[in-house]
């Protein structure tokens, strides 16, 4: 009991956090960053989508 | 003298109906003329407009091509450069290499989406690196041309994310627990983090003065659970900021990670635990935990622990970072850090492991680049030998394009 005293009072001070704040996403260590690109712009990608007859349906 | 008033007005009739004749002939004339103006202004006219139709096509097929990313269907390009120069002194010799950055390797990648209802999308991932003299690889032997020469995997795997139920991933890339040990928010990362070996990992120590065949790769890890595999994976949604993985491997290898994330006024919190399973091979525990305040300053720390099956002891390691990052200049963020990593029976049982380092990322944010400066220390004790401590500095740029 002793042992997992710490890993309870760290599970319930993650609990409590979780019931407030906003959502965010950090950035995993050697993976591309998010953003702008030197020659991709602020988009930080080139996007390509398929060519068709009609304009595209917007999301 | 009556014959001749009649003539008279005989002859200024003759003259009325020339006259009439003439004019009738002019108006059809103008008619004619007008006539062709017409047509001639019809043609113009369905030229203009058949132009008009085709630089239209030409906008739309254009608009299709360059678009926002917003469509329903896309494929998108990425990728980065991060090569840098780096300097090691292992006791007797010091040596330069002109490596490619081990912490953030150069790479492009190609995602697919599609997103046929609003809550389903579907992915492939394609991501592979070239690492001509990997900071990981090069040593005091092999100093340049090391490495395949060639692209190698990291990503080649397929998703199906659904906004209520979760995420499923079929093909080679993270198993659930990759990445558990290197929860890091100081923004100094691309230089120095939990995987020290990084850096300099290729670099063999001197045992008595002699080169041996103990690199640092061999001798410090962050237990960072299964890696990159061939694997089936699936997320949950996020509850509240936390997500649960599991992946299963052949071979029956398995894993599982906890996952944190949260962001509170400003204060960024993020944390990652994760059990992986090697059968005949090992058990793992780790985990890390990085909270960036919104004065800048932060602090990280990771640990783990290691059952291996052919080994008497458990190795382990624990790691801490402190940082500090704020807008110097104007040109982007600057992130300083400092950081130490413990480890014990790593490389082999009785190995005792002490790393620290120093680092400096400076942002420029207009071209997109990082310029990075960092020194590393790396002590092995290992019995039945006597071997001098390496220090590393690797100085370079990662730009993504």
């Amino acid at each position: 009991m002793r042992q997992s005293l710490p890993l309870l009072v760290f599970a319930a001070a993650l609990a409590l956090a979780g019931c407030g704040g906003e959502p965010f996403e950090p950035q995993a260590p050697g993976e591309i960053r998010d953003g702008p690109g030197l020659f991709t712009g602020e988009d930080g990608e080139f996007v390509i989508t398929p060519k068709t007859g009609k304009k595209q349906q917007r999301i | 003298m009556a014959s001749v008033a009649l003539a008279v007005p005989s002859a200024g009739f003759a003259q009325d109906s020339a006259q009439i004749e003439e004019l009738q002939q002019q108006i059809e004339e103008l008619r004619q003329q007008l006539e062709q103006l017409r047509e001639q202004q019809t043609e113009t006219d369905r030229k203009a407009e058949q132009a008009a139709t085709e630089a239209k096509k030409a906008g739309d097929t254009a608009e299709a091509f360059t678009t926002s990313g917003n469509d329903k269907v896309k494929l998108s390009i990425s990728g980065q450069v991060d090569r840098g120069v780096l300097v090691t002194d292992d006791g007797e010799n010091t040596d330069a290499f002109f490596v490619d950055n081990g912490n953030s390797s150069t790479r492009i990648r190609l995602v697919g989406e599609a997103r046929p209802v609003d809550e389903v999308k579907v992915g492939t991932n394609i991501e592979v690196q070239f690492q001509s003299n990997s900071s990981t690889a090069v040593n005091q032997r092999d100093e340049r041309n090391v490495g395949p020469n060639s692209f190698t995997e990291r990503k080649l795997e397929l998703y199906v994310d659904h906004a209520r139920y979760g995420r499923l991933w079929l093909g080679q890339g993270d198993t659930a627990s990759n990445g558990t040990s290197e929860v890091d928010l100081s923004g100094t990362s691309l230089i120095g983090y939990s995987s020290v070996s990084d850096m300099a990992g290729g670099i063999l120590y001197r045992d008595n003065g002699e080169l041996s065949t103990i690199s640092v790769g061999d001798a410090f890890s962050n237990l960072d659970g299964l890696s990159r595999d061939d694997r089936i994976r699936y997320d949950t949604p996020s509850f509240a900021g936390f997500k649960l993985s599991g992946s299963l491997v052949a071979d029956e290898r398995a894993d599982v990670a906890l996952r944190y994330s949260r962001e509170f006024g400003g204060t960024e919190v993020a944390a990652a635990a994760a059990f992986s399973r090697k059968p005949d091979d090992f058990d793992r525990v780790n985990g890390s935990a990085s909270i960036l305040l919104a004065n800048g300053i932060s602090v990280t720390a990771a640990a783990g622990t290691e059952d291996v099956d052919a080994r008497d002891d458990d190795g382990m390691f624990y790691y801490g970072k402190l940082g500090y990052q704020s807008q110097f200049f104007s040109i982007g963020n600057t992130a300083l850090g400092i950081d130490y990593q413990y480890g014990e029976d790593i490389g082999a049982d009785g190995d005792e492991t002490n790393s620290f380092g120093v680092f400096a990322v400076q942002n420029i944010d207009d071209l997109a680049t990082e310029f990075y400066l960092g020194y590393r220390y790396y002590d092995l004790d290992r019995d039945n030998t006597d071997l001098d401590a390496i220090n590393a500095v690797l100085t370079g740029a990662r730009v993504k394009f």
